[in-house]
């Protein structure tokens, strides 16, 4: 997974809890600037789930939520300190100091 | 109209949320939308679905649907398009690929339960599905058998030729239905390590003519274009096999 990446951008969203599409997208336009495309969301929740990352509540109106399972926060945690590393090593040899 | 385009499965779980979404986004969001759903028909592994097996059965049916197109493409311009070498057609790696084809497809097929109730159900399917292609195709035999082919006029002869690829065509259509029709009542769906194995096999078997009809496309000192759009045509389709071996090897483990 990369930062920018859809399935990775659904995952951090979802960490702070249960959401529908539609406010996962709107999370995901407050944390990069700028809303994932339908089918790129909609992909990225179908792979997400078929991995077993994350997983559907009960359908509410329209919406259907969706949280992070237990294995996807485990994933999720990896991914963001493997990011961690990567981003403090890159500042560093660039004689910036983290954020 | 565009969520209509994609497959059943991902309308009935994502649909009207992704109406939605479309809605707020207007046409701007279309292209993100063909590309979504171009990917989504390409990778049949990760639609929602309630088991594992549904999703072996989906990867058994896109293993089907791609060799039967590989099959059609490749015996298509073996045999109707005459600057091609004959000899490419009855060369030894096509009857190799020809057999990894069927070991292949052997591999990923489902197999029917040993029911008396399941093997019925599985030849009256096959009978209804396989009548129109197999009476097209009798029909165009017995006319060659008689001699009718050539003794008809010059203008009928392209219309047995069309019935003759028509009934090819609609026989490898209803093979893909046919594999995608039946439950688990009625047939066992491959298991993982056969299913992985076929789908390697049937990778080989259909990257193969590739690079054969691109060589042959050339053998004669000049480009033979349709050989070689054929050739690279076919290597296309080799990244559907790739993309559902890794689909199988992501599938969540309590799936």
């Amino acid at each position: 997974m990369q930062a920018n990446d859809a399935q990775t951008l659904v995952l951090c969203v979802l960490a702070e809890g249960p959401l529908h599409g539609y406010a996962i997208n709107t999370a995901i336009e407050e944390l990069t600037g700028r809303r994932l495309g339908p089918g790129s969301l909609y992909g990225a929740l179908t792979r997400l789930e078929t991995k077993g990352l994350i997983e559907s509540l009960d359908e509410s109106g329209r919406q259907r939520p969706v949280q992070l399972t237990p294995q996807g926060r485990q994933v999720l945690e990896r991914e963001l300190r493997a990011m961690e590393r990567v981003a403090a090593a890159g500042l560093r040899n660039l004689g910036a100091h983290p954020a | 109209m565009l969520v209509r385009l994609y497959p059943a499965a991902f309308r009935s779980r994502w649909g009207p949320a992704l109406e939605g979404e479309i809605g707020t986004g207007g046409w701007k969001a279309w292209p993100n939308v063909l590309a979504g759903i171009a990917d989504m028909w390409l990778h049949p592994v990760v639609w929602p679905a309630e088991s594992c097996t549904q999703r072996y059965r989906r990867a058994a049916t896109m293993a089907v649907a791609v060799s039967a197109v590989c099959w059609f493409i490749t015996h298509a311009v073996m045999e109707l398009h005459a600057p091609l070498p004959v000899k490419t057609a009855g060369s030894w790696p096509m009857s190799v690929c020809s057999l990894l084809m069927l070991l292949g497809l052997a591999l990923v097929a489902p197999r029917p339960r040993m029911t008396l109730n399941a093997v019925i159900a599985v030849v009256r399917c096959a009978a209804a599905r396989f009548a129109v292609p197999v009476a097209l195709g009798a029909g165009v035999v017995v006319c060659v058998d008689t001699g009718a082919y050539t003794a008809a006029p010059t203008l009928l002869r392209p219309v047995l030729l069309a019935c003759w690829w028509t009934a090819l065509a609609l026989a490898a259509i209803q093979s893909c239905r046919i594999v995608a029709a039946f439950g688990q009542a009625v047939v066992v769906p491959p298991r993982p390590g056969r299913l992985k194995l076929g789908l390697w096999v049937l990778a080989a078997a259909v990257t193969a003519p590739g690079p054969i009809l691109l060589h042959a496309s050339t053998t004669n000192g000049h480009l033979d274009l349709l050989s070689a759009a054929s050739g690279a045509g076919l290597l296309v389709l080799v990244p559907a096999f790739a993309g559902t071996l890794y689909d199988i090897r992501h599938l969540s483990p309590a799936d």
